[in-house]
């Protein structure tokens, strides 16, 4: 193995420690370039199987469910929990969890994967399983077309040995038909339950036309965005058959529990997250487990130990008020985050922070294909503050949907507006939405008060 | 009073935001109690045009853009063509605009007919275009700023048309002669998303008023608070237009 990389890589976390920063991604990118092949070369000593999880929402949440569950189970785990899922994040994990021969004592490896990077890390890797969570319209001036994107990540998966096994969201119509025509072993998990909850089809809905025939797709049901049971009247493709089916789902305020049916069994699931997204996030995570031999008394434990990382879904407080925070990448996720919101059924005031840095994507645009209008309508809203470099944008988009200009403050810089928001706030519930770069700034805003979870 | 805003293909073309547009036109009518009605039309629909008073047409992924320039150019060509030449009021935004056009020249040297209502053409770029975008527009002796987000390959030139303004910041038709969308008789295309109408209060107001004058003969709208709008364009013109 060329150590060079290793070793640099190694005294780079070290510089990032010593200056306060936080290294997920610099180390792994400056090894990288003087040695090549170090993914593949540490990934390599991961004793048993690898699992990757792609996809446009739900990588984090997934992939960190299903490292939970295999570290309940006993095993060592590398993980990029971070969420830092390109190339040099992913290198960096690698770096850190390893010695300084590049020698890496883990059992298992799970990681997670930016889309567009698939094809740069996948066959590195050379994962058991890969799990592919939905493909949604996210970060477009940085990717081009959502088209493009699954064209290259179906490449990738082509390359894979043919016994890796890949499990695919079957409700998600793009996702689901990454499987035709491949030479893997592939095996797909949706909901079975009717789920519609009289979300009208988002704005932001994506395909409604048959990859095969061009014909218009029939919704048997809806459960969000473009995710459902559809088929194609004209050609006849339709769902396919499902390997992994939830049912009796029920949603509290203590979270989800449903039953996953796998070939004649009947599996009962409990997970502490909201929200009915989540659903598939905790299904996919049981699915992969239970294709790795992982007992059933040890991902129902995985599932309880699992903790959100800063940012999904935390519940915290702002000077004693209590305040939820929800990153918002792109339109599905938004307008998740807003059903979720509703479903809480509590006066709120919203702190939204957006900024269109390189890694926001710059086009900001997608903000109004989320039916905001549909949430005002519903929702309690009192105060809303928008911050970042495009809180204007914001401030207009919200005009537009049916909140009044008085009630909308903008505040650009997101630590100010972190101070103001709780001076407004009485029995309101806060829930603050910053984007990616945004939660980068309300994590060490939160960092520097000692503001904890 | 009541204005039909015609939606084309809103089930395919639906990319960038540029349903904030329909939802900008809408809203700005109803401030004024002027009603605003929706009228999608897609690829079943029949129309021949006479029953809107703003037309909009958007861009989409490359796959639907195929969709619809099918449904445009072998079914719809001489119905949308007479009306734009009868002075329906038309925004066409970044694939719409390159519709309107004679044709579309692509990589592999295939010329893709547009229905030629506008004197304009596209090639296809091998560099695509992505950026913030100001630019003065000068529509009927008046000129104002106006922003957007472009996103697009296509470089498209003006032949016997003028353009909708000159490019200060960004790239416009084509990246090299400065110039950015065009203007014929009541009929606008641009590359500038965004969506370009929230933040470009004078021109959506231009776009309402010429409707109304060619519906009621009536030029006169009453003004509106726009210190939102006004917010947002300024941020964008502080940050990219450094002289």
């Amino acid at each position: 193995m060329d150590l060079l990389g290793v070793v640099l890589g190694k005294f780079v976390i070290l510089g990032c420690k010593l200056t306060g920063k936080n290294g997920t991604s610099l180390p792994g990118k400056l090894a990288l370039k003087i040695s090549p092949n170090l993914i593949k070369d540490i990934v390599k000593g991961v004793k048993n199987e690898k699992v990757v999880v792609t996809g446009t929402n739900g990588k984090t949440t997934t992939s960190g469910l299903i490292a939970e569950i295999l570290k309940s189970s006993g095993k060592k785990v590398v993980h990029n929990r971070e969420g830092a899922n390109m190339l040099s994040g992913i290198a960096t994990v690698l770096i850190k969890n390893s010695d300084f021969f590049g020698n890496i004592n883990k059992d298992a490896g799970v990681f997670e994967v930016d889309e567009a990077n698939m094809p740069l890390v996948l066959n590195d890797i050379n994962p058991k399983i890969v799990v592919v969570t939905n493909f949604f319209r996210d970060q477009l001036d940085r990717y081009g077309e959502l088209d493009i994107t699954i064209k290259k990540v179906k490449e990738s998966l082509n390359r894979l040995p043919k016994d890796s096994m890949l499990l695919l969201n079957a409700d998600e119509p793009f996702t689901a038909s990454l499987g035709d025509d491949l030479n893997l072993n592939v095996m797909y998990y949706g909901i079975l339950d009717k789920l519609n909850y009289g979300y009208s089809l988002s704005p932001a809905f994506e395909q409604k036309y048959c990859p095969v025939c061009g014909g218009k797709y029939v919704y048997k049901d809806v459960f969000y965005g473009q995710l459902g049971d559809y088929y194609c009247p004209k050609c006849g493709k339709s769902r396919p058959n499902l390997d992994f089916g939830a049912l009796d789902i029920k949603l509290t305020e203590d979270g989800i529990s449903f039953k996953i049916k796998y070939k004649d069994k009947l599996i009962n699931i409990k997970s502490h997250l909201n929200g009915a997204y989540n659903i598939y996030n905790v299904m996919s995570s049981v699915a992969t487990n239970i294709l790795l031999g992982t007992p059933l008394s040890y991902i129902q434990a995985g599932l309880n130990n699992y903790r959100p990382i800063a940012g999904r879904l935390q519940t915290t407080y702002l000077k004693g008020k209590k305040a939820i925070i929800n990153l918002i990448k792109n339109p599905i996720g938004f307008d998740s985050t807003l059903n979720m919101l509703r479903e809480i059924n509590k006066p709120l005031n919203l702190l939204i922070a957006i900024n269109d840095n390189y890694a926001d994507g710059r086009d900001v645009s997608w903000l109004w294909d989320v039916d905001i209008e549909n949430f005002v309508s519903h929702a309690k809203i009192n105060h809303v503050v928008t911050s970042g470099l495009r809180a204007e944008d914001m401030a207009l988009r919200l005009k537009y949907a049916g909140i009044d200009p008085k009630r909308i403050k903008i505040i650009n810089s997101i630590e100010n507006a972190l101070d103001y928001i709780p001076t407004v706030t009485n029995e309101e519930l806060i829930a603050v939405l910053p984007n990616y770069t945004s939660l980068h700034e309300v994590n060490s805003y939160m960092k520097s008060r000692g503001v904890k979870a | 009073m009541k204005l039909t805003i015609g939606h084309m293909y809103p089930d395919l073309l639906n990319l960038y935001g540029d349903r904030g547009n329909i939802i900008t036109l809408k809203k700005r009518c109803e401030w004024r109690g002027i009603d605003a009605e929706i009228k999608s039309i897609t690829i079943d629909t029949n129309t021949d045009f006479t029953d809107i008073d703003i037309l909009f047409l958007g861009g989409g992924s490359d796959r639907e853009q195929k969709i619809v320039s099918d449904d445009l150019t072998l079914r719809r060509a001489k119905n949308l063509k007479s009306a734009i030449e009868d002075g329906l009021t038309l925004l066409s935004i970044c694939g719409g605009y390159q519709l309107l056009g004679k044709y579309y020249l692509s990589s592999d040297g295939n010329k893709l007919p547009g229905i030629g209502a506008l004197d304009i053409y596209t090639i296809a770029g091998n560099k695509r275009m992505i950026d913030n975008i100001i630019i003065d527009a000068s529509i009927d002796g008046k000129t104002f700023k106006m922003v957007g987000f472009e996103n697009h390959s296509g470089k498209t030139f003006l032949q016997n048309v003028k353009p909708l303004g000159r490019v200060i910041y960004g790239n416009g038709n084509n990246g090299e002669d400065g110039m950015e969308g065009t203007v014929y008789k009541n009929t606008f295309g641009t590359y500038l998303h965004g969506p370009v109408l929230p933040k470009n209060p004078e021109f959506t107001d231009m776009l309402i008023k010429k409707a109304l004058d060619r519906k009621y003969g009536k030029n006169q709208l009453e003004p509106l608070d726009d210190s939102f709008e006004h917010l947002t364009q300024n941020a964008i013109i502080k940050r990219f237009a450094k002289k």
